[in-house]
């Protein structure tokens, strides 16, 4: 009986490995099997070479990788629990999360929790029953690849929910998840189709398509908008604010007990503003007020949820206080002007808040949701800061009209 | 030569079988001879047989045994003692199924009652 030289076995040993074989038991199963094939078919006269060519052919073409799929698709086939188990993720998370989606198009109570739940079933339950049988199933060198490709997955879907619920890291997790999916998984993928596809043309085709439907998908996130929209209203607030400290450094102004009474009032409601931004900035950063103070609106993680802004406001009725304070300072700034003056004061002032605004969409709105209903976190602070400057400035018209009659008063004489 | 379908539903039986009648088989020895036996008529394809010796030693049903010839490993594939009940079941099973198959086959009229 013939018997393989070491140098032939190594040659049928990286023929096989050239094949795509890496599973370690398997390999070593066929190598037997060919270097046997190869010793009987040499005692029946045929060379080496020939031999070899001959028992290749009997595993067909690609009939090696084919044998090591085999062997993991029977390895890996799911049982019954495991079939039940995934089917029922995967039904519960497209039940829930089409369920969430519907309820929130509704505006009908409960749509977040679903959508959290959809997602916590899906990361929690459907990927990693997914992931855990894809490590069973993949060959030793497509690990990688399956790890990447769910844990992408997962970050991202988790980004997603916190988006829908307003969660702060939201943005992070989602650009985390999208990062993982093509830079990692995307080229690892197609890299290894590429070594084992046989029409290379094809697969880089459609590596191509892929890269440019990332490449849209983040010309669309475009990240930048959000940042300078939140950045713009910054710079805004700040200005205001800094023209409310100018219009507050009034007290030259002041004279006479009625003036004085005025004066007060309008520092006391300043004041009550400044106190209630701090509180909304902090309640909604989860900060003290003194660290609230030095962050800048483009700072505030949830700048643009309106979910917290919105409970101090109107669900604890902070805004009503507002609205009965602007009023009663609009009456008596007004009542400081002689009748045939007060109706052109009225127009200057502008702070009647019993006025009705019509919104962009069409919809008839009060002082009160006009300026602050449905506005964002930053949107309401610096609107509250646009509020107490045109409440000082205000105050000052009045100021100045009182200074104005008392100086008309007094003898020229006195004046000299 | 039978049609692959046929073959593919018997081979866990034909494996079980063999490998009760000889303490242990290398999968070149059992494709060898299954040929024998079937005078040719049955040939296992390769790329049938080491997926399933790989799922029955992934049950349990047998063990291997690895010895070195020279530069390579050789492969010892033999049943556990669950496996050779395993064995026995199977092999019954296909000769009852085989008596039914006879029975569907041999009795045409039974198809054609009005003909009788």
């Amino acid at each position: 009986m013939a018997e393989l030289t070491e140098q032939q076995i190594e040659f049928v040993r990286s023929e096989i490995l050239a094949r795509g074989v890496n599973l370690d038991t398997l390999r070593d199963d066929l190598l037997d099997h060919i270097c046997t094939a190869i010793e009987h078919k040499m005692d029946e006269g045929l060379s080496f070479d020939s031999a070899f060519v001959e028992t290749i052919k009997l595993f067909g073409p690609d009939g090696l990788m084919q044998v090591q799929h085999q062997t993991l698709f029977l390895l890996t086939q799911m049982n019954e629990t495991m079939k039940k188990l995934s089917l029922g993720f995967g039904l519960a998370t497209v039940a829930l999360l089409l369920a969430g989606i519907f309820f929130k198009a509704m505006h009908w109570a409960g749509a977040g929790a679903l959508i959290v739940l959809g997602d916590a079933v899906l990361v929690l339950g459907y990927i990693p029953i997914l992931t855990a049988h894809k490590l069973k199933e993949s060959a030793p060198n497509e690990k990688f690849n399956a790890i990447s490709g769910y844990l992408g997955l997962g970050v991202m879907a988790t980004g997603i929910t916190f988006k829908l619920m307003h969660w702060p890291t939201a943005n992070m997790l989602m650009l985390i998840g999208f990062g993982i999916l093509a830079l990692v998984y995307m080229p690892v993928f197609y890299y290894l189709r590429y070594k084992t596809s046989l029409n290379k043309s094809i697969t880089i085709t459609s590596a191509i398509i892929s890269l440019i439907c990332v490449i849209l998908v983040l010309q669309l996130m475009n990240f930048k908008n959000v940042g300078l929209y939140n950045h713009g209203i910054t710079v805004i607030n700040e200005q205001l604010e800094e023209n409310l400290v100018a219009a507050r450094s009034n007290s030259a102004l002041v004279s006479g007990d009625k003036a004085e009474q005025l004066h007060e009032k309008v520092g006391q409601f300043v004041e009550q503003i400044d106190k209630l931004k701090l509180e909304l900035k902090a309640a909604t950063q989860g900060i003290s007020e003194a660290e609230a103070a030095n962050l800048k609106l483009s700072d505030l993680s949830r700048a643009n949820s309106e979910v917290a802004s919105m409970f101090r406001l109107f669900e604890r009725k902070e805004i009503d206080k507002i609205v009965a304070d602007v009023a009663s300072i609009n009456h008596d700034i007004l009542a400081v002007f002689p009748d045939p003056m007060q109706g052109e004061m009225a127009n200057i002032i502008n702070l009647n808040t019993s006025n009705t605004y019509v919104s962009i969409k069409g919809e008839t709105q009060t002082w009160a949701t006009y300026h602050f209903q449905n506005a964002s976190l930053i949107g309401v602070v610096s609107n509250l800061s646009a509020l107490q400057l045109q409440v000082q400035q205000a105050e000052n018209l009045a100021l100045l009209y009182l200074k104005s009659q008392s100086e008309a008063l007094r003898p020229p004489s006195a004046a000299l | 030569m039978y049609s692959n379908d046929l073959i593919k539903g018997t081979l866990r039986t034909i494996i079980l079988k063999l490998l009760s009648e000889n303490t242990r088989m290398y999968g070149y020895e059992i494709t060898q001879k299954v040929k024998e036996l079937t005078d040719d008529e049955i040939q296992l394809t390769e790329g049938a047989l080491y997926p399933m010796l790989h799922k029955l030693e992934a049950e349990g049903t047998v063990v291997t045994e690895q010895i070195n010839i020279g530069k390579r490993v050789r492969k010892y594939y033999q049943l556990t003692d669950q496996g050779k009940e395993e064995a026995k079941e199977k092999v019954n099973e296909f000769l009852r199924f085989i008596d039914t198959m006879k029975d569907v086959l041999n009795h045409k009229n039974s198809f054609q009652p009005w003909l009788s």
